[in-house]
Parts: C-alpha cells; sequence; structure tokens
C-alpha cells in the first residue's frame, strides 16, 4: 500500500475537502505550483480522438497553451492523450524540438520554457492530463517527477469521480492504488464488468465502484467476488446487494 | 543447476527479442519461462517499483490469480522488497524455519512453496525491481545459478528500459510508468476476455498473448485495442483476425 507521505496527505485532503469532483481537480490544479516545482498547471480532459476540454488552467500562460494545443491539434497534452506515456520537454526552444510545428514556438514566446504533459490514464482508460510548465527551462529530477506522478494519480481520482455518482468526498485507500497492479483485482474486474454489462472501461469501473459504495464494500473487496464469479452485475439492479 | 547450453539459448533467444520492436510484458513474460526452466523454479515473477516505491508485478511465469496475489503480498513485506530496499540477493533455502515475514510465509507456504530467491534488477546504483524465483523445494541455488539468475535480471533491466545506455532519470521513470500501465491494461483485457469466454485470468491471458503472436503485434497493444474496442473479444476468443 502506498505510503503516506506530506505530498499525498495534502492531495488527500484537497480531495476530502471539495465540494464536488470538479472542485476538486480544479483546486488541484491550483496548488501544482505550490507543491511542485512548476509555474502552473492545466488538467484537459480526453475524448476520442483528441482533447475535449480544459478543466482548469492555473494562469494566463497557461490558458494561452492549452488555446493553441485545442487548434492546432498538436502539442505535449495531445502526444501524451493519444500514446498514453508522459512527454516530458525541459526546453522547449531547443533547436531539436521540433516534434510540434505552430505549438512550440508560440508557447515559448508566452513564457513556457519547459513542459511536461503526464497522462491520466488507468490502463486502456485515458482520462486526461495533466500539463505542468516552467518559466525557466530544465528537467524535473527523479523525485520531482514521483511527486508530479502522484499529483498527477490525485488529479485521475478527481477525473473518474466526475463520472462518478457517489458522494464527492468518498475516496477510499483503493484509489489511490488505482494505477498500479497493486490493485490487479480492480482492474481485472473492470473487464468483466465491461463484459457483463456491454460497456466501456470507464463506465465499468464507474459501475463497479458504484456497487461497492451501495454494497458498503471496498472496490477491490467486490472486485475480489466478481473476478471469482460470485458477483455478476448483469444480474443485479444498480446499487442491489449481491 | 542451469545448464549451460540452455542458458546460452535463453539469453540469444532474449537478445533476439530485444533487437526488434519488442513488448515489455512479452518479453518479461518468456523471461520468467526461462528461468522456471533453467532453475528449476515452480514459479518465476518480475516485479518492478512504480513512482510511489511500490512494487508491481509486470510479469510471471503463470498468470493464475493466487500466484500473482503471492508476488504482490510482497509489497508489504517479503523477500522482494528487502531485495528492493538493500539492493541485495535475498535467498531462503527453507521458508519454514523463516520468521522475518510473519504475513509472507504462511502464504507462500500454503502455495507448496518451500524456498525463495530474490535478485535485484539493478541499474547502476539504484535498484528498480526484482526478479523472484520460488521452489517448491528446500535448498539454496548454486553460485554459478545465482550468477546466472543475476545475470537474467541484469537482461530484465535492459528489457525495461529499452535502451542499453539511459542517462537520464526521468527517461528511466518514464519508461517504468509506461510498462506499469501496459500490464493494468492487460489485467483489464484479461477480465474482459473472462467474462466474453468463460474463461479463467490465465485462459484468458493465453488466448490474449496467442493473439498477439499470430499477428506478429505487441501484447500490450493488442490489449488496449480490446479494452478500447478496436477489436473484437470474439475474434481473439476464435484466435481469428
Amino acid at each position: 500500500m502506498a505510503a503516506t507521505t506530506p505530498l499525498r496527505a495534502t492531495l488527500q485532503s484537497i480531495l476530502d475537502e471539495a465540494d464536488a469532483p470538479e472542485s476538486a481537480a480544479a483546486r488541484i490544479c491550483m496548488s501544482c505550483a505550490d507543491l511542485l516545482p512548476v509555474t502552473g498547471a492545466a488538467i484537459a480532459i480526453a475524448a476520442d480522438p483528441g482533447v475535449r476540454g480544459t478543466v482548469c488552467v492555473s494562469d494566463a500562460v497557461m490558458q494561452r497553451v492549452e488555446d493553441l494545443q485545442f487548434t492546432s491539434g498538436v502539442g505535449p497534452c495531445v502526444e501524451a492523450i493519444a500514446t498514453g506515456k508522459p512527454v516530458l520537454v525541459p526546453m522547449l526552444d531547443d533547436a531539436a524540438e521540433s516534434r510540434w510545428p505552430g505549438f512550440s514556438a508560440e508557447a515559448h514566446s508566452a513564457g513556457v520554457a519547459a513542459i511536461f504533459a503526464l497522462p491520466l490514464r488507468i490502463g486502456a482508460i485515458r482520462l486526461g492530463v495533466i500539463d505542468l510548465y516552467r518559466d525557466t527551462p530544465g528537467r524535473l529530477s527523479t523525485e520531482q517527477l514521483a511527486d508530479a506522478s502522484l499529483v498527477a494519480d490525485a488529479a485521475t481520482l478527481a477525473l473518474i469521480k466526475m463520472h462518478d455518482r457517489t458522494p464527492a468526498g468518498d475516496f477510499d485507500e483503493d484509489w489511490w492504488d488505482l494505477g498500479s497492479f497493486y490493485r490487479a483485482e480492480i482492474h481485472q474486474a473492470t473487464g468483466m464488468v465491461m463484459g457483463q454489462l456491454d460497456v466501456t472501461a470507464t463506465e465499468a469501473l464507474v459501475r463497479l465502484r458504484a456497487h461497492a459504495y451501495a454494497m458498503g464494500v471496498s472496490t477491490s473487496a467486490l472486485s475480489r467476488r466478481v473476478v471469482a464469479g460470485l458477483v455478476d452485475l448483469s444480474q443485479h439492479g444498480f446499487g442491489v446487494d449481491a | 543447476m542451469a545448464r549451460d547450453g540452455e542458458l546460452a539459448e535463453a539469453f540469444v533467444e532474449l537478445a533476439d527479442t530485444l533487437v526488434d520492436q519488442y513488448d515489455v510484458v512479452e518479453f518479461m513474460h518468456r523471461l520468467n519461462e526461462h528461468c522456471v526452466s533453467l532453475f528449476d523454479a515452480a514459479a518465476s515473477g518480475l516485479l518492478l517499483a512504480d513512482h510511489r516505491g511500490e512494487l508491481s508485478v509486470i510479469a510471471a511465469s503463470a498468470e493464475e490469480t493466487r500466484l500473482l496475489e503471492l508476488f504482490q503480498l510482497q509489497n508489504d513485506e517479503g523477500p522482494c522488497m528487502d531485495c528492493y530496499r538493500t539492493g541485495e540477493v535475498v535467498s531462503v533455502a527453507d521458508l519454514e524455519k523463516e520468521t522475518r515475514w510473519p504475513k509472507f510465509v504462511p502464504h507462500a507456504i500454503a502455495h507448496g512453496f518451500f524456498s525463495v530467491h530474490a535478485i535485484p534488477m539493478r541499474l547502476r546504483d539504484e535498484t528498480i525491481g526484482t526478479l523472484n524465483l520460488f521452489g517448491t523445494e528446500r535448498g539454496q541455488m548454486e553460485a554459478a545459478s545465482l550468477r546466472a539468475a543475476q545475470a537474467l535480471a541484469d537482461v530484465a533491466t535492459i528489457g525495461v528500459l529499452q535502451e542499453r545506455a539511459i542517462h537520464r532519470a526521468e527517461v528511466v521513470a518514464e519508461q517504468l510508468q509506461t510498462a506499469l500501465n501496459s500490464r493494468v491494461v492487460i489485467e483489464q483485457a484479461k477480465g474482459l476476455l473472462a467474462a466474453k469466454g468463460g474463461l479463467d485470468m490465465d485462459g484468458a491471458f493465453s488466448q490474449l498473448r496467442a493473439y498477439a503472436r499470430n499477428h506478429n503485434r505487441r501484447l500490450s497493444e493488442i490489449a488496449f485495442e480490446v479494452v478500447d474496442g478496436q477489436i473484437s473479444t470474439a475474434s481473439v476468443l476464435s484466435g481469428a483476425g
């Protein structure tokens, strides 16, 4: 189980105290400059294909970056969503940085010296992306990148909650492990619920979570029962105990 | 004891894989299969550390849920966690005499395992994960076998990082995260195929792997496309295209 670090405790309290998932995402976004060695941040939601919309931007520079990526259809955040992989650009005006014509030069003149886009994903579920920028160039150290990934985990939880029907402050321990194999049973059960209900992976995860909530058990406990074949969500009305 | 000819063959096969575009999870799965046969192990697994310092199973010699749980249990305590923390080999010849891990040992014994060896996956002075071998018989690994196992763990490190001379820490972190997320995608695909095909998780994994092989595609890509609905579960379950 994930160790409780000061950063995680801070993120947990943001998630717990938010009155709605949207505001949890926004507060995480606005806190990035305090929590990480970055100047600002943005969180965007993925759509198929590309970016559907921005949930939050921390400042005008980030607003400009999001607009640029939205209109040009290219950029680190678009790439992170498409590939599901982190896109780390420590020096945006590097001569070798020619990946996104129409984006890099504009973003640099807007004040972005370095940009890091971390996908918000749970396996094949691609929820969105968090963009972090710096007004000075430079890499993130291993520890800084680990911290940024933890912030991304929290943002992922906030976005999942935007699909969810459970109360806003209700994040159990399982959720922190969602992005890792540590809760393999949740990922296996997500797949099984997809098959049982013929729904997307996102919907399956949300339904699994909602059913667990209705039954008063943890998501991983319900998942183990689903994987063992003891619970079939297609055999139950929403929220009805197995 | 690892037989020299077989060991050489394993390295040649793994090195061949590394030349082409390859899939990390598939590569690791094969490496585990080699470990089981080379070291007469009952089970083999590779665990990687994520950005929170937690160990996650990236691949194992079998996909049986209970076995994966046993590997995963070591995130709390066990030879893998100790190996990861110290960067040293942790070798237990007789689990029944072991007192360090009161939670892990009964689970391992209940599974029929009586010896365990954890070998670090090292990148310079850093440990990025561990190779874990379980035996149904008691006994130490011979020095020659331990050296061979360490060599395979080193190959696993190369396989995960996908580059022989990675010099940037951020690339290491990125590769680890991507590999671990691939593993999550595979779990989702296994669940979907299990539900649609009435299979257990090991059976679902075999179907997924066979499909990827038949189509000469990466396992993780196939798993993603199955979960994303781009490949129908029916075609994977029938082995057709």
